[in-house]
């Protein structure tokens, strides 16, 4: 297995690591391809590895009979696996694939034994652990308050940030999976937001057209978690 | 199973589906044409906005209209 070096890496928490940190992990760091729908983590079962995303998008999802919803997501500014960081093995929640990618995963013995090992790592791993929680309460936030139309802008730039493409790999199923809505919801919304020339729909593919009035009809669901991000991030190197 | 598309009617607007669904025969689709207009009429109602006007073509993937529903038929006034 070849080792990952620093300097080619996307994944920005392993990017944030002191160069001696990174050396410590990169021997356990295998490099995998994630495929659609592929489960990182199935709900219930104990977890065995955790995955720094380097391309592609992972839902964190919340299963129930009546149907599923997205509670979160995470592309190549974080990792798939927090309850390893918070000393469980176990979720209730899914980790799904939705649009495929690589990944750089480690097993979960060897996360654990590193982060005894290192203060500086729980430093990066926990931060990034409060900013998915500070997304998530974003995400309440929004269903509750907001209309699909707004939803779906978030929802748009939140991938957009991640696959760092204007071409998103996006079905109006997932979407409306993603959403927790009827898919007719998304496609009267993605209408919506097309006609206002802010994205282009194609099949099976969405294309963002204009940041800036997807971030005004997104409103103030879109920006706080990305910017706690950042300054989550910042302190966590700050303090080596 | 055969796939369903559901284009919205809006006026002289028409919002295509662009992927359908996968579903057992034309009954299960009208059930979801239902539950799908439940949905956008809250959302209209929401927003303030005319609950007529609109309905569902639920068409088949070679693209002949198997059924119509008028969202204003949804609403139970009574």
């Amino acid at each position: 297995m070849s080792r990952p070096q620093q300097s080619g890496i996307r994944n920005r928490l392993l990017k944030a690591l002191a160069a001696h940190e990174f050396d410590r992990l990169a021997p356990h760091l295998e490099a995998v391809s994630i495929g659609m729908r592929q489960q990182l983590i199935t709900p219930g079962a104990p977890i065995s590895h955790a995955y720094f995303i380097e391309d592609g998008l992972c839902s964190l999802i919340a299963d129930s009979v009546e149907g599923r919803i997205e509670v979160g997501l995470v592309g190549c500014e974080g990792f798939v696996g927090a309850p390893l960081m918070l000393g469980t093995t176990r979720t209730p929640h899914l980790a799904m694939i939705q649009a495929e990618g690589t990944a750089l995963r480690i097993a979960a013995l060897e996360l654990e034994a590193a982060l005894d090992a290192s203060r500086a790592l729980r430093g990066v791993l926990g931060r990034y652990v409060q900013s998915l929680i500070v997304q998530v309460g974003q995400t309440v936030y929004a269903n509750a308050d907001y209309n699909v139309e707004a939803r779906l802008a978030r929802w748009i730039l939140m991938t957009h940030d991640r696959l760092r493409t204007d071409e998103l790999p996006m079905t109006h199923e997932s979407m409306a999976m993603m959403l927790g809505v009827r898919r007719p919801g998304v496609t009267s919304a993605t209408h919506i937001l097309e006609a206002a020339g802010m994205i282009k729909g194609k099949r099976g593919r969405v294309i963002v057209l204009d940041r800036e009035k997807l971030m005004e009809l997104a409103g103030d669901t879109y920006g706080p978690a990305e910017a706690e991000y950042e300054r989550l991030l910042a302190e966590a190197q700050g303090c080596g | 199973m055969p796939r369903f598309f559901f284009h919205i009617r809006d006026g002289a607007t028409l919002i295509e589906d662009p992927d359908g669904s996968e579903l057992p025969d034309l009954a299960a689709a009208r059930e979801e044409a239902a539950q799908g207009a439940r949905f956008l009429l809250a959302e209209k109602l929401k927003a303030g906005e005319v609950l007529d006007g609109q309905r569902f073509e639920i068409t088949s993937a070679e693209g002949v209209v198997l059924a119509l529903l008028l969202f204003k038929d949804l609403v139970k006034l009574r």
